[in-house]
């Protein structure tokens, strides 16, 4: 609890259902003024150009988190801080953004990739903090892609015990542009995250890939949301989780095909290994449909491991126990390969094991 | 009364022929004649006025009164279709058919009587039930139960007699305890003014062979109707319940806001069917609730045609070790129809497992929702659920949409769920029309068979009669 908090509705879902479900939208307070600031140490490649936005271009995009979080990001961050690649330039390297938080920080950022045609670009994001640090981090990360480019955001969270973050993406592509997104969740005490990502242009895509591994009382409430409003768009989201102890997590996942997006296919799959019966497990997969040739598809699996995966795997001498352990632990390794980032990628393989 | 059989066998002939089907069967207007109707809107005054025509004992009108005060501090919800057009102040919630219920259809009055001919309820009653409940507005027209079924003890009357009978007290410990007025809104206006309804109860043992039916028809324009099923199948008893609704079409709002709670004892079964095809001018806010004991099992099949706006989940509450819930639906939402289906499953026991498959279908501008919950207790220790619910749009000016949810609180649950949206494939069509079939006809029946999940669950006159709907449903759907 801080000074001044207020509190603000986010994640709402762009459907909504019965409210005694309580998945209609979370409720999150807010400390009023950031604390603690300390710089993010940010490397970028040279062919990318970097500047900061008073009032910036961007707003118009619209994240997963609403209006209220937005609001509220825009009165506490220090402007915006944009990265963008030429037309044409194929950038291999990442923008890597290191967000190092002391104890007690509450923190207020907004990242801007602006792709040109053609181009190519990626940002690696990475939340950390102590293993025992708490404080409050805001974040939003908007993404405009210019035609036929490809963007990669890559974000972790590697956060303390008793952090809590409330992470947005705002994303617009145009015309044949691809972004694709990555979240790793395995700190934190709460994480929100929003992500919206609007398939404007004919033949645009997303690809999503969330993993996450909540342990004791961490909580996680996700609003992703895809909206085909270009023909052909293509969208794909595959979450996939582990939850032990008292841990709650609530996933919102809309594909929303609107009036026009003719030839569109969006597909999203859920895996979800719940090792422990005080968890609490909340998916609520929505396809929205005004369009007729679309195809739209999306299935879940939630509760223990097949069976038969793990009579295999008992014939090979592994106990049940260290059966979960093994898939469990596998399934969050391939999303760590994800990361662009080797020193990175080891400290979250690291804070994995742990 | 020669013209009148001429008429009805002409009438008949058109439900039994498919490429004949007319909408005209459901849409006859029977003139209102002596009837008795309360002042519109809903007052405290108009409650207790419904209590005292009702004979209410002394309990239920108290409960009719406090479910009154719920309503009005309840909410309509936000989440659902818009129920704008409806007007509580415009709705009246009790019209008395001027007959009182029989046993008899010759002494069901001529009028009521054809309606009921017409939708060919004594022809099914004869050939393929084991008892039927007809209403008429308000009230209960006609009940009537074989006897053979009767002597297995099973009871099946008309609600405000169970009220009152031998039966009063089974009643008042089951009624609206599964769903109470605090539930929601509409469960709370039910609560108030609610009249009808079948009571149903089966020994423990007893295997009703054929089904019982009862059918609802809301005649009465501006009218709302509001029954109440109760039924009680006790330890070890089968029975198969099917449910048909119709109104015909006015310009002004009907509602319905009827009330079904099954209570499935322990290792007994009910099938609770139900075609619904209200007018497109009705407000269908029904609820539908099952308790189901160890071992039990319900299933729900469900066919959804009619009404403006719908909004119905029948719920299975699987209480006890090893309760089972299946439930098979299939909506078709067409011009001016807002239709908000699906079902709702609470597993609350050990070993409980429940199957849902649906299937919606959305056309001419019509709005369909596939709506579900399935919560898993951290009690439902070694649970199942599957859920598969399928969407077809058949043109560019409808809507189709699904919302599942699902609350996992076990390690020791396995939980699938599969939804599709798509459309009518074009190789489907090309081919059936390389074989000889207009495109109207190869989409009827590609249409058909995408509801097939539902139709093959009905005994085979249901299945006809909802078959002949979709056709109706998909006439000049081309262009």
């Amino acid at each position: 609890m801080y000074m001044g908090d207020n509190t603000l509705k986010i994640n709402k879902i762009p459907a909504l259902t019965w409210n005694w479900l309580k998945m209609n939208d979370a409720a999150v307070m807010v400390p009023a003024e950031t604390t603690g600031k300390k710089e993010p140490v940010i490397v970028t490649p040279d062919e990318i150009t970097v500047m900061k936005e008073a009032s910036d271009h961007a707003s118009h995009i619209p994240g997963g988190m609403g209006d209220e979080f937005e609001k509220d990001l825009h009165k506490k961050a220090d402007g915006t801080l944009v990265f963008s690649s030429e037309e044409g330039k194929c950038i291999s390297k990442p923008v890597v953004v290191s967000c190092e938080y002391e104890e007690g920080a509450v923190t207020a950022d907004r990242y801007m990739v602006r792709a040109g045609k053609g181009s190519r670009i990626s940002m690696l994001i990475d939340f950390s903090s102590d293993r025992n640090a708490g404080g409050f981090a805001m974040a939003q990360t908007v993404v405009e892609a210019e035609a036929d480019s490809i963007v990669k955001i890559v974000q972790i969270n590697r956060l303390g015990n008793e952090f809590t973050l409330l992470n947005d993406v705002a994303a617009v592509a145009h015309e044949g542009a691809t972004i694709e997104i990555v979240n790793v969740f395995l700190g934190g005490k709460e994480t929100y995250q929003g992500c919206r990502i609007d398939l404007s242009g004919t033949g645009s895509g997303v690809k999503k890939d969330i993993g996450y591994f909540l342990k004791g009382s961490q909580k996680l409430d996700m609003n992703y949301v895809v909206d085909h409003k270009g023909k052909k768009s293509n969208s794909d989201i595959k979450v996939s989780g582990v939850m032990e102890g008292e841990s709650e997590k609530l996933f919102r996942g809309t594909i929303d095909f609107k009036n026009g997006c003719a030839g569109a296919k969006g597909a999203e799959i859920e895996e979800v290994i719940l090792r422990d019966d005080g968890v609490v497990n909340k998916t609520i997969p929505v396809i929205l449909c005004a369009e007729e040739d679309v195809e739209g598809s999306h299935g879940a699996t939630i509760g223990r491991l097949d069976e038969d995966l793990i009579f295999y795997m008992q014939t090979r001498g592994f106990e049940e126990e260290e059966i979960y352990r093994l898939i469990s632990r596998s399934k969050l390794v391939s999303f760590c390969d994800k990361i662009l980032d080797e020193d990175i990628r080891n400290k979250t393989m690291t804070f994995l094991s742990e | 009364m020669k013209e009148n059989n001429e008429k009805n066998q002409e009438l008949s002939r058109e439900k039994t022929q498919v490429s004949d089907i007319d909408r005209n069967i459901y849409d006859i207007k029977d003139e209102e004649k002596d009837v008795y109707r309360i002042e519109e809107g809903l007052t405290k005054q108009i409650v207790e006025k419904l209590s005292k025509e009702k004979n209410d004992p002394d309990w239920m009108r108290e409960f009719r009164l406090k479910s009154l005060d719920i309503y009005n501090e309840l909410e309509v919800p936000e989440w659902g279709p818009s129920i704008e057009g409806l007007n509580m102040d415009e709705i009246v919630t009790y019209v008395r058919p001027n007959t009182k219920m029989s046993a008899k259809w010759s002494e069901v009055p001529d009028d009521i009587k054809n309606t009921f001919d017409r939708l060919g309820i004594p022809e099914a009653e004869r050939q393929s039930l084991a008892g039927v409940g007809a209403q008429y507005d308000s009230e209960l027209v006609y009940h009537n139960v074989k006897k053979e079924v009767e002597e297995q003890g099973v009871i099946y009357t008309d609600m405000e007699s169970a009220l009152t009978g031998p039966y009063a007290d089974m009643v008042k410990e089951h009624f609206m305890k599964l769903v109470p007025p605090t539930d929601h809104k509409f469960a709370a206006l039910h609560g108030a003014v609610w009249s009808g309804g079948s009571f149903v109860y089966v020994p423990p043992g007893v295997s009703v062979e054929i089904p019982l039916q009862s059918y609802f028809r809301l005649n009465a324009p501006g009218a709302g109707q509001f029954e109440h099923t109760l039924i009680i199948v006790d330890e070890g008893a089968d029975l198969h319940f099917i449910e048909g609704c119709s109104a015909p079409k006015y310009n002004v709002a009907n509602l319905h806001a009827g009330c079904v709670e099954l209570f499935v004892g322990k290792n007994a079964k009910l099938r609770y069917s139900t075609i619904e095809n209200w007018s497109k001018n009705m407000y269908n806010l029904n609820t539908k609730r099952a308790k189901v004991e160890e071992g039990g099992r319900i299933e729900w099949v469900s066919g959804s045609f009619g009404s403006h706006v719908s909004y119905l989940y029948p719920m299975s509450v699987l209480s006890g070790k090893g309760a089972r819930a299946e439930f098979t639906g299939v909506t078709f939402a067409g011009n001016d129809q807002n239709l908000d289906t699906g079902t709702k499953v609470i597993h609350n026991a050990e070993d409980t497992s429940s199957y849902v498959n649906t299937r919606s279908i959305s056309k001419d501008g019509g709005t369909s929702t596939f709506r579900s919950a399935v919560v898993i207790t951290e009690k439902a220790k070694n649970s199942k659920s599957a859920v598969s619910c399928e969407s077809l749009m058949v043109d560019n000016i409808s809507r189709s949409d699904t919302i599942p949810a699902m609350d996992i609180r076990t390690r020791y649950a396995d939980v699938g769920h599969e939804a599709k949206i798509g459309k009518i494939s074009d190789d489907a069509v090309f081919y059936l029309m390389s074989r000889g079939l207009s495109e109207d006809e190869a989409k009827a029946l590609i249409v058909s068979g995408f509801a097939d999940n539902v139709s093959k669950e009905l005994p085979v006159e249901y299945a006809v009669e909802m078959n002949n709907l979709i056709r109706l449903e998909m006439k000049g759907s081309i262009g």
